[in-house]
């Protein structure tokens, strides 16, 4: 079908001269070169350019970007530092991107309250970085976290090693000022006692930029704990290293991270600059932290060495000095890039089980991967559940990616079939909404739906996201990738376009 | 009358009560029109399709405990009892999490996560009768939100009937989930207007191996300020930081049988850890607070340990018996104004010719003001323009005034929630989406 695409292109002349006008020629970036940076994030397997991305500096120029997007009905959507493992900031649609490396602000830190307020682009690390001297910090610490921004984390609700103990992005998150696809601001949440009426902020978070821009973020603070003790263990049964997951839980112990990586991420760690000495026969290490007050730190130390030696660990080795420690989290940080070492690509995955099914459900995810015959590593949250099965393959093999995305498929199927989810923080994005079935019933859909409609009744804001493609009503799935050219843009996909 | 409604309409409601049961789901002294009961998840369903059918005024019920809260109902029909959801049908102690029906109450839940040495860590007022189902709806917290959080932060999963009578679940049994909106969020607090909740996921934590806490009593208000910066800037972890006025310490203290001298302030701390850990910062806020605190009581594991927690927690000891005379006021503040705004209220009720409690999680900035009013109209007039004014003083902070419980006359001339901000545009756009007809406890909340 031949498609005139006159109207869209002065349309594009038009959004780019205001766009301009608002921000300076500096700050819009619209040629093919400049754009094919955005093109994908974290998720490599999708992507797809923007037609432009802007870089505002404050809230009235998100707002001045958003009022122009619904004036010409263009899709938009924010990106921090665009680290996103679910697409979550492709413009899979087109559209702009605001891009918001230019508010990195800290704004304020109140010690007394223990808040910080920041603007979206403030690098998660960087508010810890900040309050160090008064002994606080910011607990959500995803692996991404020296560069992943604040805006990005509320957007995804991230998590992290430590959010064991310390809970999610949204146990941390206090009030937001937020701009809406409408072009409206709002402050919602309040750092004043207690919320009147719904809870629009444990709404926000976690809605993966579907229900419009955080401008501004007050966190919550915690104090620094006094004591830390790190000790890696080393199992020859992955079998036994899960039951050491349970078996620490069950006697009332709530380590402040509990991380495990099996025998093919320790080959790649040791093979990289973070080698940390890992016998490379051993089957499976867990990574255990315990933090709190000086007095009683060893009193958790004894109780979780006497776990662990009830499953028959290989090695015990509890880290001594503070660079000790550091080095033991570079190799757990760092296991994702290290996986280039053994394996042209690899596709990093996220489900959560209960975690008392990690050995039966581990289990089962090795034999999809010989079935598939394809090579899978694990390095996760095991005191969550929460898994990141790591595919790793060769694109250049026939029918890589279609076996890549049936093995993803089936451990997802695996995941919620035991009684756990689809996503414990990577988000839904674009790689995972055509799951959303498995999960959530065609009338909670419609739920969710509904109050999507009530942030994004046009569906401008971050469109083709989290929501599984309706089959009805006139609507119709476009994939992305077969649609890279400028003729299937907002204008042309009825998903969004409703007015 | 309630077969005569029934008929009149022409729709026949499964598990109805007989009318002689209406009077005990009354709402703020309102009887429904018909109550039921209904025994399953398709009953359920069924009467609320009934319902939004005819465009009844749906009342949820679980225990009562929270009925007080908010505004009258503008429509009020059916009162919906969750009675039959009130098992415990899934529990992992590995996993540390629990399946729960709403009607299921605090308490029980709490004896059957003993056996483990468990427990659902939150410790709402009506604990002996307070159903999670209420619990969630109005997010109700107790003195451990300091160190534990509220019920927003365990809840996993929730199983919850839509307006147009459909069942939906949202999270799971899994204790991290970024599976698409987060429901339990939005439904946390919604005081019944958006479902009605069959059953629940919460996360479970370890009881605590040892508790200790201690009663500091403080001559003036600044020494009180002082302590509390002191203690934020520490690496002190307590697990409750309440605060009392004199008059909250007299009630306190008559029921524990302390003698002590009544007029002064109070901070009670509350430590909840190992016993090491717990041992040494008691000493160390001992050593901390010296030169501000007149006096310290220490309570460790003990009756007298447990009903000064209880007495923190419950509404009763400060209300009287004449139901209709009792004030509670629910005042949220940014916790560091604790002092300015204790000052302010006791400067500003000392004419209202009532003794005032002032009660506080002072660590979150949350008041709670209770007091007998004379039933006469200046008195209310006087205590309806302070509450305005006070609303006023905290805008700008996006603090609130909630009249909790209130006798009739006063909520008629000042508004319960009294929420006006902006954002109060995008909670009736969600209202008007999740419940179109406005069947579910229409006008008591916000919304």
């Amino acid at each position: 079908m031949k498609v005139d695409n006159s109207n869209y292109y002065s349309s594009l002349n038009k959004i780019h001269k205001s766009l301009v006008t608002l921000l300076g020629p500096e700050w819009v970036l619209h040629t093919p070169e400049e754009l094919l940076v955005y093109e994908c994030d974290g998720l490599t397997l999708h992507t797809h350019p923007p037609d432009f991305v802007v870089f505002p500096n404050s809230t009235s120029d998100v707002i001045k970007i958003v009022t122009l997007a619904q004036k010409y009905k263009i899709p938009f959507l924010a990106r921090g530092a665009g680290t996103s493992l679910s697409g979550g900031t492709i413009a899979a649609a087109g559209g702009i991107i605001l891009e918001f490396s230019r508010m990195n602000k800290i704004i304020a830190v109140d010690q007394d309250n223990r808040l910080a307020n920041v603007q979206p682009g403030v690098v998660n690390l960087h508010v810890t970085q900040a309050t160090e001297n008064i002994n606080l910090h910011y607990a959500p610490d995803p692996s991404s976290q020296v560069a992943s921004t604040i805006g990005g984390n509320v957007a995804e609700n991230a998590g992290g090693p430590h959010t064991l103990k310390y809970g999610v992005t949204t146990n941390h998150v206090v009030a937001l000022q937020v701009v809406l696809p409408n072009g409206e601001d709002y402050q919602i949440g309040t750092t004043a006692g207690d919320q009147v009426g719904y809870d629009l902020v444990g709404t926000f978070v976690g809605s993966e930029g579907t229900l419009g821009i955080a401008t501004e973020v007050t966190v919550r603070l915690i104090y620094s704990p006094q004591a830390v003790k790190t000790l890696l263990v080393i199992y020859d049964s992955v079998v036994d290293a899960t039951k050491t997951v349970s078996g620490i839980i069950s006697r009332g112990i709530i380590p402040a991270a509990l991380e495990m990586i099996d025998k093919n991420t320790i080959q790649a760690i040791e093979a990289g600059v973070y080698a940390t000495g890992i016998p490379l026969d051993a089957e499976a290490v867990l990574l255990i932290e315990v933090d709190g007050l000086e007095a009683g730190i060893e009193q958790q130390l004894d109780e979780i060495l006497s776990v662990v030696k009830d499953y028959q660990a290989r090695e015990v080795r509890i880290a001594k000095t503070s660079s000790e420690r550091k080095k033991l989290w570079a190799a757990r940080k760092n296991a994702f890039g290290a996986y280039g070492r053994i394996s042209p690509n690899y596709y990093t995955m996220d489900g959560v089980i209960p975690r008392s099914k990690l050995p039966e459900i581990l289990n089962r995810i090795d034999g999809l991967g010989k079935q598939y015959g394809l090579r899978m590593a694990n390095v996760f949250h095991a005191g969550d559940g929460n898994l990141h099965p790591i595919i790793l393959y060769d694109i250049n093999q026939i029918d890589a990616k279609k076996k890549v995305l049936g093995l993803a498929g089936d451990i997802l199927r695996c995941c919620v079939e035991a009684g756990g989810t689809l996503s414990g923080e990577h988000g839904i994005g674009l790689e995972k909404k055509d799951f959303m079935p498995l999960f959530f019933s065609e009338e909670a859909i419609e739920v969710m739906r509904k109050l999507k409609t009530v942030f994004n009744p046009n569906n401008l804001a971050n469109p083709k996201k989290i929501f599984p493609m309706r089959r009805g009503c006139g609507e119709m799935s476009i994939d992305p990738e077969n649609n890279r050219s400028k003729t299937t843009a907002y204008e042309k996909d009825p998903e969004f376009v409703q007015f | 009358m309630q077969d005569s409604f029934q008929s009149k309409t022409k729709l026949s409601i499964p598990s109805s009560l007989p009318n002689s049961q209406l009077s005990k789901f009354k709402v703020h002294g309102l009887q429904p029109r018909i109550a039921a009961s209904p025994k399953t998840s398709e009953e359920m369903s069924e009467i609320i399709r009934v319902a939004q059918k005819s465009n009844w005024g749906v009342a949820p019920f679980g225990s009562g405990t929270k009925q007080e809260i908010g505004n009258s109902p503008k429509r009020f029909d059916l009162a919906l009892s969750t009675r039959f959801f009130n098992q415990i049908p899934e529990y992992e102690p590995q996993d540390l999490v629990v399946r729960v029906g709403s009607r299921c109450c605090l308490r029980q839940l709490q004896n059957h996560l003993m056996a483990d040495r468990l427990w659902l860590p939150i410790d709402p007022p009506h604990s002996e009768r307070s159903t999670l189902g209420g619990i969630v709806a109005t997010n109700s917290s107790g003195p451990c939100r300091f160190g534990n959080g509220t019920i927003r932060d365990y809840l996993l999963g929730i199983g919850i009937f839509q307006s147009d009578g459909s069942w939906t679940q949202f999270g799971s049994r899994v204790v991290k989930n970024v599976t698409g909106y987060d429901m339990c969020k939005l439904y946390t607090g919604s005081l019944g207007t958006l479902g009605i909740f069959s059953d629940f996921y919460f996360k479970l934590k370890p009881l605590p191996a040892y508790e200790k806490s201690m009663v500091m009593l403080f001559k003036n208000l600044q020494n009180i300020y002082d302590a509390m910066i002191l203690l934020a800037r520490s690496s002190l972890q307590p697990s409750a930081l309440e605060f009392l006025n004199s008059e909250g310490l007299e009630t306190v203290c008559q029921k524990m049988d302390l003698s002590q001298k009544f007029n002064r302030y109070a901070l009670i701390v509350r430590f909840s850890d190992l016993d090491k850990s717990v041992n040494w910062q008691v000493r160390e806020l001992q050593q901390k607070w010296l030169p501000y605190v007149d006096e310290g009581i220490e309570l460790s594991n003990s009756k007298q340990h447990l009903l000064l927690w209880e007495m923190l927690r419950e509404d009763g000891p400060y209300l009287s018996k004449n139901l209709n005379n009792n004030v509670k006021l629910k005042i949220n503040i940014i916790p560091t104004q604790l002092v300015h705004w204790v000052n302010l209220l006791e400067e500003n009720l000392a004419g209202i010719n009532s003794s005032v409690v002032l009660k506080a999680h002072a660590g979150n900035g949350i008041i709670q003001m209770y007091c007998h009013l004379e039933n006469s109209v200046p008195t209310i007039q006087t205590l309806a323009n302070l509450i305005n004014e006070w609303r006023a003083k905290l805008r700008s902070s996006r603090g609130s005034v909630i009249i909790e419980s209130g006798p009739k006359n006063l909520k008629k001339i000042v508004d319960t929630w009294g929420y006006c901000y902006k954002d109060l545009k995008i909670m009736s756009q969600i209202k008007n989406q999740l419940d179109p007809q406005e069947i579910l406890n229409p006008g008591r909340f916000v919304v």
